[in-house]
């Protein structure tokens, strides 16, 4: 089940949120209503944690982790630090990581297997990926774009990438990751695939912009509601074109 | 992409508000005031600016007019015939043509005038020809007054047409009058449209939105048509048949069967026939409604001749735009809006149709290309034999397992809100769902910094293992100071301490006291060091007094500060031999002055000549001589001493003379306050 929703009138909420398979991370709003959108959904079988990192609220570009681990740049406070691993399972692995691109969600996108990193990250720093989410790290761009973290977003069951992205490169990247993979677009037409769909195994947030096309488009690459990816070329080819074109 | 929307045409004002608005902001706008007395130039030109600015205005007024409304030749052809419909182009044209023709002449009556107002000779015949223009510019927008209200009608109308874009996916619904076309638009939409049993209910075109396979199409419900020769038609059904002609729609022909409609299905038969070349190049589907009141099965030998015949023809269209002829079923369906019966195959039907031919001249198409790639799910080629397992925690699959059955309602946050004075008001505790060991620590308050050091900075894995062990060892050391613990007394001083601690005492408090006058009457003065004795309290003097209070002779002490003090110049003078008398250990007594004897001693040859200091010398360790003057230059002032005995200096706010004689004396006449 994919959720539509809204932080504070924005409809980027994979800014403000970060989701995996073990937590799921939730920006400090004014009101709750954020907030209470993911404690519905997840129904308290993970933990949703309100943090902030570096006394910002744009946590989702901030921070990398899968259900093993979590990153956190060198911006984040020792108390937010300290708040994050009271928050989270024992099993969550959390590190502070040096970097110089600090804005570690955009230049990281990973699942519980596989990431992919912007091409200048640190050496210490892939390793830190390797070592803390517990991944093979490949140093990629998603068509063109060095910003992976922004451009893709995937799970262990599939994954959507940037809409330019060519189908060699959709296929090579899906032989990368070894998930399905497709080419489309979030929040009406919202290339930053990241920042307007946040998405784990079994659930997926995306603004509230996101069209039913897009929204299905994303059920079904992420296998969401018993729903295929071949479906895309299949049942949905016909409205897929008609709104595309 | 164009965007209809003519509800954002400004408000057309009738001939007589239109000429006080403008004449209005004239009088207001311009100036007002004139005098006889005014050069000639200066008149004519008061007068021409308030005939020019009128002209301005009304020719602003005049264009926003002409270029908001839109020009019937330019748009989407299916507004453009619509406007015509519903308003007459040729009217509609005569009626911007004259606001067009207004706005040159009352450019040209303006320049006219402008011209005249250069030979206006005096004030009177300059206002005279003012008058004279700004009157016959009324007296052209009153000509037009029809014409603007003519068009103000239609502005209101304009705006309340419904917004449909003729470039998206379209339903439309049409047929004759009181067949149930309104009813299934409110079936399938949310229109809402009134549903009366009578012909000619609807008498405008309707829009609604419905959904089908994640796309939005929009649906048009027309008003009736009759079968009547094109000349005959009156406006409603004009609008029903200009929709037809130019919307690249899908098109539900609805077919009352029953007959309840009043008109047989012969006469329907016919309009279908009559109009049929409005469906080329369409989906259409022929609908049979009100199969509640007459099954289609039940239907006389002829009628059925008549609606097979009807859908050839409409498999005709199927083919013309290269479908196969086999779907038969999608181009006569039968339906009942009372039951509810069909509808949706119908609307189904329809949008299926419909999304097949655009989509198959889209495919066709060069945009094509640019979105294959988002066609493509690319599945991965396995490159090892790792296994990558999905994770999705039990609690979830349980969950999904009896999902409707019974979904237990969790408090949210947002509840507790609520509850609890609503956004702003109510702040949740961050700390609330800590995963600790003990429940009880969630609320602990952690120290972040500690003697200057953060506290994060020392925390260790092991931190509890030390904990422990410097608890232990604090235990140990408390047991051990409680063994010898020692306390000072007065008690156990003898009298004679006992009245030097009180002197002491009294000292201090006098000091204190001494301390806060001088505090509260200096105020900002600075605070110089004792050593400095601006106060002359420590004299030679005062401590022969001191001295002698404690029994002691004071005279040596005050001898010796004497010696050491730096006397008279005069004193000091190299030739007073006699002033360094107690200098006597050295040998040489005619060298009364060491830099005299050092001088006399070194001089048996020329000096050469000393380095100037900014020179550079290997070893330095200087780039260059600038390099050394700036060195040389911190170095002295690093050495230089702060004004730390507070001595006045030239930064010193000063005035010289108090009370300059030369202000102060004398008579003062007028403006003479500060130079007499």
């Amino acid at each position: 089940m994919a959720t539509r929703l809204m932080f504070e009138n924005s409809c980027e909420i994979g800014v403000f949120s970060k989701l995996t398979n073990a937590y799921c991370l939730v920006a400090i709003g004014g009101s709750e209503n954020f907030y209470s959108a993911f404690e519905t959904e997840l129904r308290g079988v993970i933990p949703a944690v309100k943090a902030s990192i570096g006394g910002t609220r744009i946590i989702g570009r901030l921070c990398a982790g899968n259900k093993n681990g979590l990153l956190v740049p060198h911006t984040t406070t020792d108390q937010e630090l300290q708040h994050l691993r009271n928050s989270l399972p024992d099993q969550v692995v959390i590190q502070r990581i040096q970097e110089r691109l600090s804005a570690l969600g955009n230049t990281i996108s990973c699942n519980d297997h596989v990431a992919l990193a912007h091409t200048d990250l640190d050496r210490e720093t892939e390793d830190l990926i390797a070592d803390v989410l517990g991944v093979e790290v490949f140093r990629q761009t998603v068509a063109g774009n060095v910003l992976v973290g922004s451009y893709s977003s995937f799970t262990n069951r599939g994954g959507l990438v940037h809409p330019h992205t060519s189908v060699e490169d959709l296929d090579e990247l899906s032989t990368l990751l070894q998930v399905p993979l497709v080419a489309g677009t979030v929040n009406r037409g919202s290339e930053v695939i990241a920042a307007g769909l946040t998405a784990n195994d079994w659930t997926a947030f995306c603004g509230s912009d996101t069209t039913a096309t897009e929204l299905s488009v994303i059920e079904n690459v992420f296998k969401l509601r018993e729903a295929q990816p071949s479906s895309i070329v299949e049942e949905m080819r016909k409205s897929l074109i008609d709104s595309y074109v | 992409m164009v965007q209809y929307n003519f509800k954002k045409i400004t408000v057309v004002p009738n001939g007589k508000d239109f000429i006080d608005i403008i004449l209005s902001r004239t009088q207001r706008q311009t100036p007002t005031v004139v005098h006889k007395g005014y050069a000639i130039s200066r008149l004519r030109q008061f007068y021409m600016r308030k005939v020019k600015y009128t002209q301005t205005n009304f020719h602003e007024k005049l264009s926003t007019i002409i270029d908001e409304f839109p020009r019937l030749d330019d748009i989407h052809p299916f507004y453009g015939d619509l406007l015509h419909v519903l308003y007459n182009k040729d009217h509609y044209k005569l009626a911007l043509g004259q606001v067009n023709t207004a706005r040159n002449l009352i450019s040209k009556i303006a320049k006219d005038y402008v011209k005249l107002l250069k030979y206006g000779d005096s004030l009177y015949r300059c206002k005279c020809l003012k008058v004279a223009a700004l009157g016959r510019m009324c007296t052209v927008i009153k000509r037009i007054g029809p014409s603007l209200a003519y068009l103000e009608q239609i502005r209101q109308h304009m705006a309340r047409l419904p917004s449909i874009d003729p470039n998206t996916r379209t339903i439309l619904i049409c047929g004759y009058p009181n067949v149930g076309k309104s009813s299934f638009i409110n079936k399938i939409t949310r229109a809402d449209v009134d549903v009366q049993p009578y012909a000619f209910t609807t008498k405008s075109l309707f829009v609604g939105h419905t959904d089908y396979k994640y796309l939005r199409y929009q649906v048009i419900d027309t008003p009736g048509i009759l079968d009547r020769p094109f000349e005959d038609r009156n406006i409603i059904e004009m609008c029903s048949i200009t929709a037809l002609a130019h919307l690249r729609a899908a098109v539900l022909f609805f077919l009352d069967i029953s007959g309840s409609c009043g008109y047989t299905i012969a006469q329907q038969a016919a309009l279908f026939h009559s109009i049929k070349s409005l469906f080329m190049n369409k989906p259409l589907i022929i609908v049979c409604n009100k199969t509640d009141l007459q099954p289609l099965d039940g239907i006389s030998e002829e009628d059925m001749k008549l609606v097979k015949e009807m859908q050839a023809e409409a498999m005709k269209t199927v083919m013309g735009q290269g479908g196969e002829a086999t779907d038969e079923e999608g181009v006569l369906l039968t339906m009942s809006t009372l039951t509810e019966e069909g509808v949706i195959a119908v609307k189904n039907a329809a949008c299926q149709r419909l999304l097949n031919q655009r989509v198959e001249l889209k495919i066709k198409s060069k945009r094509m290309d640019d979105c294959l790639n988002r066609l493509h799910v690319a599945m991965p080629k396995p490159r090892d034999q790792k296994e990558r397992p999905i994770c999705i925690p039990a609690a979830v699959l349980e969950a999904r397992e009896k999902q409707e059955g019974e979904k237990q309602i969790r408090k949210t946050e947002k509840d507790l809100e609520e509850e609890n004075g609503g956004a702003g008001v109510y702040s949740a505790s961050l700390k609330k769902n800590y995963i600790l060991a003990n429940d009880e620590w969630k609320e602990d308050i952690m120290p972040e910094i500690m003697d200057g050091h953060n506290v994060s900075d020392f925390i260790d894995p092991d931190i509890l293992f030390r904990l422990e062990e410097l608890e232990r060892e604090e235990g140990f050391r408390q047991a051990e100071e409680a063994k010898d613990d020692f306390e000072m007394d007065g008690a156990e001083l003898t009298p004679e301490e006992q009245e030097a601690l009180a002197a002491i005492r009294r000292k201090k408090s006098v000091l204190i006291q001494q301390h806060r006058i001088k505090k509260s009457t200096a105020e900002s003065r600075p605070i110089v060091p004792r050593k400095f004795d601006k106060d002359r309290e420590y004299t030679t003097k005062r401590m022969g007094r001191q001295l002698s209070v404690l029994g002691l002779d004071p005279t040596l002490a005050v001898n010796r500060a004497r010696s050491k003090s730096r006397g008279r110049k005069r004193e000091r003078s190299p030739d007073r031999g006699d002033a360094t008398g107690d200098n006597t250990m050295d040998v040489d007594d005619e060298t009364p002055s060491k830099k005299l004897r050092m001088r006399s001693m070194s001089m048996s040859r020329s000096r050469s000549r000393s380095r100037p200091p900014s020179e550079v010398t290997p070893g330095d360790g200087f780039k260059d001589s600038v390099q050394k003057v700036k060195a040389l230059k911190i170095a002295k002032k690093s050495v230089k001493k702060r004004n730390k005995d507070a001595r006045r200096g030239e930064a010193d706010r000063v005035i010289p003379t108090l009370k300059p004689k030369h202000l102060y004396s004398g008579k003062r006449s007028t403006g003479k306050t500060d130079r007499r």
